[in-house]
């Protein structure tokens, strides 16, 4: 054995450029299971880690809890980490000009809240012991109001404790009690979703601020209630955690969609299924790449072996040595491997981490990192491993098998030529004898090409799905953007009482920079009009049927909300003149729409597209009701039942018989989250009628539960269409009304300034500092008016597209980058087919050069060999991946409605590609050959 | 008529302290339509003369002239045309082509050249040769007395200037060998083709108008048989 495993290091070592472009081909596949591995745990954490900071490191909360309840939960098993906040009481300050107070919670809490809440601060830092606070910007603002700030001390009176639904609005009471405590303001926090009004006070030596709160003030009438937020060892377990009798309860679906126990699951399911497609990819192409190598080497040692034989080597002796070979060659690979896997992984993360920081980071910091896990080298150690071991197996077993005599002759390649190989004139004609000789090669080689075509089809097709996929997914997302014609989109109350001084500055300053290319002032309002069916447009009906099927009657009058836009008058008029019309400000400009929605047709789907008017018979009048659906629901909810926090869950149901009824839902209240009451609405008139309802019966009260006034009626004269499209309204998918800014009568409204800039990145600077300036000034109590109702805001458009868009092109980035790499084996697999096949025949060139070939008969034959494997790839592989992408098409095609389109390009690239590959390491492996005279390869012996 | 001339021949194998002279400044002449042996030991540089008269190596120094013409002086694809033209080469193993049949592997210079297979040359070789009926066999199908008689077709298929044999009954029963040294002679004198053989063995040889005896890469001795 010994003397074998010298032989095959021998061996090795002689035919050095085979094992040279093996080892490439098991480093290679190392290289992409280990960068494949270390890019999925690292993307994997680094969703985690973003996520967690932008809803917190938690699986669930339990926001109101007892003493009793808190003791027992702490002893729960399953829970593997809890972190804690204790209500302590709340702050309380004057609003400027109101009679009522702001209430600011405060809480104090432990060490691991910081993380498991994922705080940080907007300015200075987190408290770090019960002497200093960090508080809200509310309470910072009225902290600086009152002359103080960051390192300063500061008594604040503490009043009573929260009661348990601290949601609910604070009626002042004059009987509460109050203690006062001296802190040090240390820092401003910067909250992401949950309990952003709370401030702050680090608690390390637990339940002493707590025993001094109860010790100053009393148990009182409250009970004292803890907020808990927990994990638990197998994310699974919260969901019998949450039942586990402690009330109400929050789960973080985020994270627990990353851990794969989120309510859907869709993101694990989709990371693993990415993950599982890559791997099986990557193994498949290994696979063939390392087996491919692995059978020329057994043909290249067909000779050896049969010598070998025929002095009495058992079959287990020559697969013993096949399997040296994979094992030297594999323990080299692996080292190389496994550092290219990881220069591969931290390549990705110089291309795109930033991208990947700023595309899904949700607004937070989280940097991301290449995690190298021992268990996820082990992986992809064992993988390559494993792959290696089943490339070698079946050449081990042929080479095993090999018949002494045959091996020593190595005549059995041409015994497999078909009977019928004579050279008919027509053939001769047709291909001209490099062509004839090409194909007998091929045919007699057939066997050794078939992993190279395979590998050849994978990169194919994998290029054609992920062209495809990607054009899908990028037309999807396209097709549901609600792309605005505006760049930015700048906002304020205006108040009542006339736009006021400062608001009026900071839009004239904003609309004189230079980024400013165009802008416009409007307000946006939304009016409820109830529109006779046989109104509508063809159009406009055709899109309701197709997207609320459920909202439109066959005959009678429809509910259907506008989007009333009182435009800078400037603005309309150049758009009217552009059109030859006049500004009228008694009529209803309508706003011409594009309406995209899906349309089935003979059992498939498709989205159509279609423009106009939504009125038949514009101009004419429509009767409206200001205000939303939503709002007059949401009135209705305040009405129903006084006192109680209820909300309408948003959505409108449909019961038996189409009857379209709305659900209530209580909010805050008792916190069992059961009250559900579901009614069935009728509009009559300037009435909003509500019956109870029963969803399963389909039957309703006979007598309205409520009957509300719902505002008066708006008659509204539509005027002409209006075919411009103006910076700020909508045009797709709405039913927009414009008139001009001066018809607004006086009343609070949010005034808005679209505008489209030249320099993006400036632009977004200036506002964000404005937006920072106003923040301060009201805060600091140095704006003129003194008036709350001015607080800019702005709407960054173009970056939520730029974003989406870096997300497609991430996207597109990385699928693009693992097919390359995947081509890049096939690459390799080629070359050493190519190659090695040459080298095997060197012999036969050799004596066709002796007899005359000349370099261009031999180039032709040579490259006639690689185009036939070529198209045989492709032949294989369009076909193929067409219909997968197809299949995916139709499979997917429930979603977005998008067109399927041919891959042309990608098709292109892909046949040029293939042809380009085996023609250039043909031509390149032919010129090797070149060098030598032909003597010297008729002396080879092929081995 | 002196169809064939060396001057100096010299082929080294090896660099430095490794170097092996294969031929040492070997100079001779051949006649048109003469039959040439070539003897001499083991590693005397007998196929090494051979393969560069028939231009599939190069010598390190030296030159060989064919017909007044320096071989040698032609570039890549010009040797090859003068191979396929203007030599016809027979090698101890055969050396056919695996993957083309016995009429292909015959008329392979002729197809190479872009010319039309003259077919009654073919017929009347095929009889020479005793290959009727095996035309489209394999050379893997086929004994190698009769693959060495294909290899023999293809030499001669072309009707060479010069047709060079290295051992060509090396690998052969006696019975084999008479009849291929039989085809070999029946050529030269049929067809007037000049023939060199290298050969081990004297009966051969002393068949030739001239036995060249190498030794050590020189020629130590250069007899005319009558």
């Amino acid at each position: 054995m010994k003397l074998l495993r010298s032989l095959t290091w021998r061996t090795m070592r002689r035919n050095r450029a085979r094992s040279l472009a093996t080892l490439v081909g098991i480093l290679l596949s190392v290289a992409l299971f280990t960068a494949v591995t270390i890019v999925g745990v690292s993307v994997w954490d680094y969703v985690y880690r973003a996520t967690a900071e932008s809803w917190g490191d938690y699986y669930i909360c339990f926001p109101r809890l007892t003493q009793e309840q808190r003791d027992r939960l702490l002893t729960e098993e399953g829970l593997r980490e809890a972190a804690e906040c204790r209500n302590l009481g709340y702050l309380r300050f004057p609003i400027e000009g109101d009679t009522g107070y702001a209430v600011d919670p405060i809480a104090a809490v432990d060490k691991e809240y910081f993380s498991a809440q994922s705080v940080s601060t907007s300015m200075g830092r987190l408290p770090e012991n019960d002497r200093e606070l960090t508080v809200s910007m509310a309470a910072y603002r009225y902290l600086c109001q009152q002359g103080y700030d960051l390192g300063d001390t500061v008594e604040l009176t503490l009043y009573d404790r929260l009661p348990l639904h601290f949601y609910e609005e604070l009626v002042p009471d004059p009987e509460e009690v109050a203690f006062t405590r001296e802190y040090t303001l240390v820092g401003v926090l910067d909250y992401g979703i949950l309990f952003s009004q709370e401030n702050l006070i680090y608690d390390g030596e637990k339940q002493q601020i707590q025993t001094a709160c109860l010790t100053r003030i009393g148990a009182g009438d409250q009970p004292v209630w803890y907020r808990i937020y927990g994990k638990t060892a197998d994310p699974r377990a919260v969901y019998d955690l949450r039942n586990g009798g402690y009330g109400e309860t929050l789960l973080n679906d985020a994270l627990l969609s990353v851990c794969g126990a989120g309510s859907d699951g869709a993101f694990p399911l989709s990371l693993g299924a990415i993950y599982g497609a890559l791997i099986g990819v990557v193994l498949i192409s290994a696979v063939w790449v390392i087996s491919n190598a692995f059978s020329i080497s057994v043909s290249q040692r067909a000779r050896e072996f049969g010598l070998l034989a025929s002095v009495g080597a058992t079959r287990k002796q020559i697969r013993a040595s096949v399997f040296t070979e994979a094992a030297i060659l594999y323990a080299l690979g692996l080292i190389g491997g496994l550092a290219a896997g990881l220069g591969l992984s931290l390549l990705c993360k110089a291309l795109y981490g930033s991208w990947l920081e700023e595309q899904f980071s949700l607004g937070g910091t989280t940097p991301v990192r290449v995690v190298i896990s021992p268990p996820a080298l082990l992986l992809a150690a064992g993988i390559s491993g494993a792959a290696v071991l089943l490339s070698a197996w079946k050449p081990a077993r042929l080479a095993g098998k090999m018949a002494p005599i045959e091996a020593i002759r190595h005549s059995e390649e041409a015994r497999k030529l078909p009977k019928r190989q004579g050279i008919r004139p027509w053939t001769y004609r047709l291909w001209g004898l490099p062509g004839v000789l090409a194909r007998k090669y091929y045919a007699v080689h057939r066997r050794r090409y078939r992993s190279t075509v395979a590998s050849l089809a994978v990169s194919v097709s994998l290029l054609l799905c992920v062209w495809t996929g990607c054009d899908m997914v990028t037309s999807a997302a396209e097709a549901s953007w609600d792309l605005h014609t505006a760049d930015f989109e700048c906002f304020a109350l205006a108040g009542s009482e006339g736009m006021p001084r400062e608001l009026e500055d900071y839009f004239s300053r904003v609309e004189a920079r230079p980024e400013v290319e165009e802008s416009c002032r409007f307000v946006s309002r939304t009016v409820s009009m109830m529109v006779p069916v046989e109104r509508l447009s063809e159009p406009y009906r055709r899109f309701l049927a197709q997207t609320r099927p459920e909202s439109l009657p066959e005959t009678g009058e429809i509910l259907v909300e506008a989007e009333v836009v009182y435009v800078q008058d400037g603005a309309l008029e150049a758009a009217l003149a552009r059109q030859g019309l006049s500004l009228d400000p008694t009529k209803a400009l309508i706003l011409r729409q594009r309406y995209t929605y899906p349309d089935t047709v003979d059992g498939r789907t498709r989205t159509r597209t279609v423009e106009g008017s939504p009125f038949a018979d514009a101009p004419g009048a429509v009767t409206g009701r200001e205000g939303s659906r939503f709002d007059i629901m949401q009135r209705a909810a305040e009405e129903l039942m006084p006192g109680k926090s209820l909300l309408w869950d948003g959505e409108e149901h449909i019961g038996p018989g189409g009857a379209s009824y709305v659900t209530f839902l209580e909010f805050g209240g008792a916190g069992t989250g059961e009250l559900d009451h579901t009614y069935l609405p009728e509009v009559a008139g300037d009435q909003l009628r509500l019956y109870a309802y029963d969803p399963a019966t389909g039957k309703s009260a006979a007598q309205p539960d409520l009957e509300m006034d719902i505002g008066k009626a708006l008659t509204l004269t539509l005027g002409p269409e209006l075919e411009t499209a103006l910076l700020g309204a909508r045009t797709k998918n709405s039913l927009t009304l414009i008139y001009p800014l001066s018809a607004l009568e006086g009343e609070d409204v949010e005034l808005h300034l679209a505008i489209r800039v030249r320099q993006y990145a400036s632009m977004r600077s200036y506002l964000g500092e404005e937006q920072h300036l106003a923040l301060l000034q009201v805060g600091l109590g140095t704006s003129g008016t003194g008036s709350r109702a001015f607080l800019p805001d702005y709407t960054d458009y173009l970056g939520s597209e730029a974003s989406l868009r870096g997300t497609l092109a991430l996207v597109r980035g990385l699928s693009y980058g693992f097919a390359a790499l995947i081509a890049l084996l096939a690459a390799a697999n080629v070359l050493n087919t190519v190659s090695t096949s040459l080298l095997l025949r060197r012999r036969d060139l050799g004596m066709l050069r002796s007899v005359g070939m000349d370099a261009g008969q031999m180039y032709r034959m040579m490259l006639s060999e690689s185009v036939i494997y070529g198209v045989r790839a492709l032949l294989w592989s369009v076909p193929v991946s067409l219909a997968l992408c197809y299949g995916f098409y139709l499979w997917s095609g429930a979603v977005d409605h998008i067109d399927f389109s041919m891959p042309w390009g990608a098709l292109g690239i892909g046949c040029f590609g293939v042809l380009a590959l085996v023609l250039t390491t043909t031509v390149y492996s032919v010129a090797r050959l070149r060098r030598e005279a032909p003597m010297e390869a008729i002396r080879s012996d092929g081995i | 008529m002196d169809i064939l001339r060396t001057e100096n021949l010299t082929k080294r194998y090896g660099q430095g302290e490794n170097v092996v002279t294969a031929l040492d400044r070997v100079s001779f002449s051949v006649e048109k339509g003469e039959f040439l042996a070539i003897v001499g030991p083991s590693g005397s540089g007998k196929s090494t003369l051979l393969h560069i008269l028939g231009a599939v190596d190069r010598p390190t120094e030296g030159k060989v002239y064919l017909n007044g013409q320096d071989v040698f002086a032609q570039n890549e694809d010009q040797l090859a045309i003068f191979r396929r033209r203007q030599v016809g080469l027979i090698y101890q193993f055969y050396n056919l082509i695996p993957v083309l049949n016995i009429r292909e592997n015959i008329t392979l210079p002729v197809l190479l050249d872009g010319r039309k297979v003259n077919r009654r040359r073919l017929e009347d070789l095929m009889d020479l040769l005793d290959l009727r009926g095996r035309d489209d066999h394999l050379p893997s199908q086929l004994s190698g007395g009769q693959q060495q008689r294909v290899s023999i077709g293809r030499a001669l298929m072309n009707d060479p200037a010069i047709v060079l044999a290295d051992e060509p009954t090396g690998n052969l029963d006696s019975k084999n060998s008479r009849q291929i040294v039989e085809l070999l002679k029946d050529s030269n004198r049929r067809f007037g083709q000049t023939l060199i053989v290298i050969t081990h063995d004297p009966a051969i040889a002393l068949q030739a108008d001239r036995i060249i005896t190498l030794e050590d890469g020189r020629i130590v001795k250069d007899d005319k048989i009558q």
